[in-house]
């Protein structure tokens, strides 16, 4: 409507207008205010609107940047992209998998950016998978699997996925399913007029409607900030119009059907490069484009930005003997296997359980923990084994309990279990983590049925038992003294409808080799965190016991956080950790907080050979494309394998002991080092990493936080 | 707009928040009402929760997100077999610190 009354007065405006609903951005300048008049279309009222001018904007303002956004969008409609969530996509160059019935859309993400280095146009490749059963078919492969419980394994199968709508190419998330609803229920228009979901169909689509008994599925859209916009009902979509979109589960699975999709969408740096270049020359090409980048006297560059970044240096791997320098791939699987740990706890009295089907892996597994338990320097006595009658979990549940109320005291449980079995897994890690806690590892007797595999495997499991002990691996020098590092992340249930958790972990010594952890439960979907001040307060009691002293310095690595939302994590999450020293007495610590933002649209490329590949891992790169208000940089520490390289970005948003910035990316890079489940660098520092986990396996399996006896422990890995 | 499942903001009780928006609106209002927020403490269990200084000791009581304080366990001794020497560190960032 407004849009419409405002094009009436092209006269004054000038062609060349953007307009977001109530702001008008044009490229002259007109009186200081204009009032103009026009006529309502549905009721013929006169409306008289006034244009003020409140600002001009220059080219590189930051109120500039979502209106040079709209822009893009509008290029990006007129190269023929579809606009699904954010990111642009050309169904046109699908390809269609159809053994597994999927087809791949490659698309962009793109936006500008204003960094450092000046307006940037950042633009990555993106691909979406959508399946070409429509829910209407799953739900009847569904039924025809089990007709007695059809309804909630619907549920189970459907609530958190997201579909597309390709009618309008939208997508939701499905929230809810509506059994007593079918496309012929009636429905009001935001007109007012009520239509019945078949006749709204062919009415605006031109689509019939072939299942008319089918349920609807329910979407809740998000609360809106926006106060002016009323608050919408849930919106409800035809199973038969609804295509579900990812990787199905089943999939995940199939290592051969994986290999064929990672081709399609892991593309190598020349490949990305080419794809965005192409990009570029389309948008350059296309003569629609070039007017509309013109009227608003833009320009985009031809190439793709070059400048230079740098690696650190090579860390050294410490372990209990020796300390072994780096290899170029970053991976130190051998010497670990080899040599022994920092320190190991021997294990005298454990246990095995496996189903009779499972016997002779777990035979096997147990003997060849004992033959490689000498090299890593761990005492291991034969384990007690238990086999079941069967592998329900009740009759694992009933044989863990029976055991650990015993009298002897284990040490640690092993479950061997035949598949991956969520449930299982789940009743497992409740009993061993909240009701009787003691350190567990469930095994998977797939992994460990290939006998030329088992060795490497069961050095595997061995190392990340002594983890779980309260042993220690490796570490790697830290040129810091007195400091705790921390890791904060926090989970969210896929479908809503639990309580979120807050993982936080903190160091317990000098070579951050101990690890305290806390767990804190909060609302679904809530990613800022409340109960920071008792974790923080306990894991410097903690430290106090262990070191007799506290912290000088306190590192905070912060992960899942959003630009917007960093500034609450200043205003609300630091608050809680500062308020903790007055807990002590004279005790004011320097702390620094870094955001670890994982999911960025950024990619690096090294040129250095002449050829665009992926740049080594321990590339930093702080200047040009950083923001211009904070402290942060792009760390690639892990070493890519497949596809690109994507760095991870780090925002410095406090730092009172005023470390360098080169001090905070080394300590950065270290910390990637410290991760125990993997020998080799990781995406994130370690502490987030464990984070992660604990906070992972609290929210998806444990639903309650674990005992606090385990929280000297890394239970949880 | 429905009024139900909405928090009331401790620092203007004519404030009514949706729950997923409360930690952001708690941060603002706090800065345009430095003088109640003065008088508010902040509850160690739950950073949403804001009493007044007085009333904190027994909202602590009675907080719906307190956890016990247990004690902490006591660590084995046999867990203590780390004599791991930890080997010198070849740089020092402490003093002598870059110039940045």
């Amino acid at each position: 409507m407004r849009f419409g009354m405002l094009k009436d007065h092209r006269s004054v405006t000038g062609q060349v207008t953007a307009f977001d609903g109530t702001i008008l951005y044009l490229p002259i300048k007109l009186a200081q205010t204009v009032e103009l008049e026009s006529e309502r279309r549905t009721d013929g009222e006169k409306i008289k609107i006034t244009i003020e001018m409140t600002k001009i904007l220059e080219p590189s303002s930051d109120l500039c940047i979502p209106f040079y956004n709209v822009v893009i969008r509008r290029i990006m409609k007129i190269l023929d992209m579809k606009l699904v969530g954010r990111n642009f996509f050309d169904p046109t160059c699908a390809t269609v998998l159809q053994q597994y019935r999927l087809q791949v859309w490659p698309g962009f993400a793109a936006s500008i950016r204003r960094t450092d280095g000046g307006l940037f146009l950042l633009a990555d490749i993106t691909h979406k998978i959508i399946r070409n059963d429509s829910v209407l078919d799953i739900m009847h492969l569904l039924y025809q699997q089990s007709r007695e419980r059809f309804q909630d394994e619907v549920a189970k199968q459907l609530v958190g996925s997201i579909v597309i709508t390709r009618y309008n190419n939208r997508t939701y998330r499905i929230d809810d399913i509506e059994w007593n609803k079918s496309p012929k229920d009636i429905f009001t228009m935001a007109d007012g007029t009520n239509i019945s979901f078949i006749d709204y169909y062919s009415k605006n689509y031109g689509i019939t409607v072939k299942e008319v008994d089918q349920p609807l599925l329910i979407h809740r859209p998000k609360e809106r900030k926006d106060a002016r916009i009323k608050m919408l009902g849930p919106v409800l979509l035809l199973p038969e119009l609804s295509y579900m979109t990812g990787i199905p589960e089943q999939m995940k699975k199939d290592f051969r059907a994986m290999k064929d999709l990672t081709q399609q969408i892991h593309l190598s740096p020349k490949q990305h490069h080419i794809s965005l270049s192409k990009l570029i020359k389309r948008i350059q090409n296309n003569e629609d484009s070039q007017v509309e980048l013109q009227r608003w006297g833009l320009q985009i560059d031809s190439q793709i930005h070059l400048t230079s970044g740098r690696i650190l240096p090579m860390e050294k791997i410490n372990l209990r003997n020796n300390s072994y320098p780096l290899r170029d791939d970053l991976n130190w699987t051998r010497e670990v296997t080899r040599e022994p740990s920092i320190s190991s706890v021997p294990l005298h009295y454990w246990v095995v359980i496996y189903p009779k089907r499972a016997s002779t892996q777990a035979k096997d597994l147990a003997s060849t923990i004992e033959k490689i338990a000498g090299p890593i320097g761990m005492r291991v006595n034969q384990p007690n084994s238990v086999e079941l009658r069967d592998d329900r979990v009740e009759t694992y549940a009933r044989c863990i309990r029976s055991l650990l109320e015993g009298e002897a005291k284990v040490q640690l449980i092993v479950c061997i279990i035949s598949g991956t079995r969520d449930d299982l897994y789940g009743a497992i890690k409740k009993l061993c983590c909240v009701q009787n806690p003691v350190p567990s590892q469930v095994v998977n007797s797939r992994t460990i049925s290939n006998p030329q595999k088992l060795r490497s495997i069961a050095q595997k499991i061995l190392l990340q038992m002594n983890c779980k002990l309260g042993g220690e691996l490796w570490s790697v020098d830290i040129p810091l003294k007195s400091m705790m590092v921390i890791g904060m992340d926090v989970y969210h249930d896929p479908s809503r409808g639990l309580r979120s958790v807050t993982g936080f972990v903190a160091s317990m010594n000098h070579c951050l080799t101990r690890w305290y952890s806390r767990v804190v439960f909060q609302l679904p979907h809530q990613e800022i965190m409340d109960g920071l001040k008792l974790c923080l307060v306990n894991a410097l009691q903690k430290f106090h016991e262990v070191n007799h002293t506290l912290p000088e310095k306190i590192v905070v690595y912060r992960d899942g956080v959003s630009d917007s939302q960093l500034n609450i994590v200043q205003n609300y999450e630091i608050p809680q950790l500062q308020t903790c020293f007055s807990t002590f007495e004279n005790y004011s610590p320097r702390m620094v907080v870094i955001v670890v933002q994982k999911r960025v649209s950024t990619n690096m490329y090294c040129s250095s050979t002449g050829e665009f590949v992926t740049p080594a891992p321990g590339t930093v790169l702080d200047h040009t494309v950083t923001s211009r208000d904070r402290v942060d940089f792009f760390l690639l520490s892990h070493h890519v394998r497949q596809g690109c390289g994507i760095p991870t970005h780090y925002v410095c948003v406090l730092n009172t002991p005023k470390l360098s910035p080169d001090h905070l990316q080394r300590l950065t890079f270290k910390l990637c080092h410290m991760y125990w489940n993997w020998p080799g660098t990781i995406r994130v520092p370690a502490p987030c990493k464990y984070a992660h986990k604990l906070a992972f396996l609290s929210g998806q399996f444990l639903h309650h936080e674990p005992s606090i006896q385990l929280c000297d422990k890394l239970f949880f890995l | 707009m429905d009024q139900e499942g909405l928090l009331q903001c401790p620092y203007d009780k004519n404030h009514m928040i949706r729950p997923s928006r409360f930690p952001y609106h708690l941060v603002k209002c706090r800065e345009n009402n430095q003088h109640v927020a003065k008088a508010l403490a902040t509850c160690p269990f739950n950073a949403r929760h804001r009493v007044p200084k007085k009333e904190l000791d027994l909202h602590m009581q009675s907080c719906e997100s307190k956890c016990p304080l247990e004690p902490l366990p006591v660590v084995e001794k046999a867990e203590q077999v780390s004599n791991w020497q930890i080997p010198p560190c070849e740089e020092n960032w402490e003093d002598g610190r870059h110039a940045s």
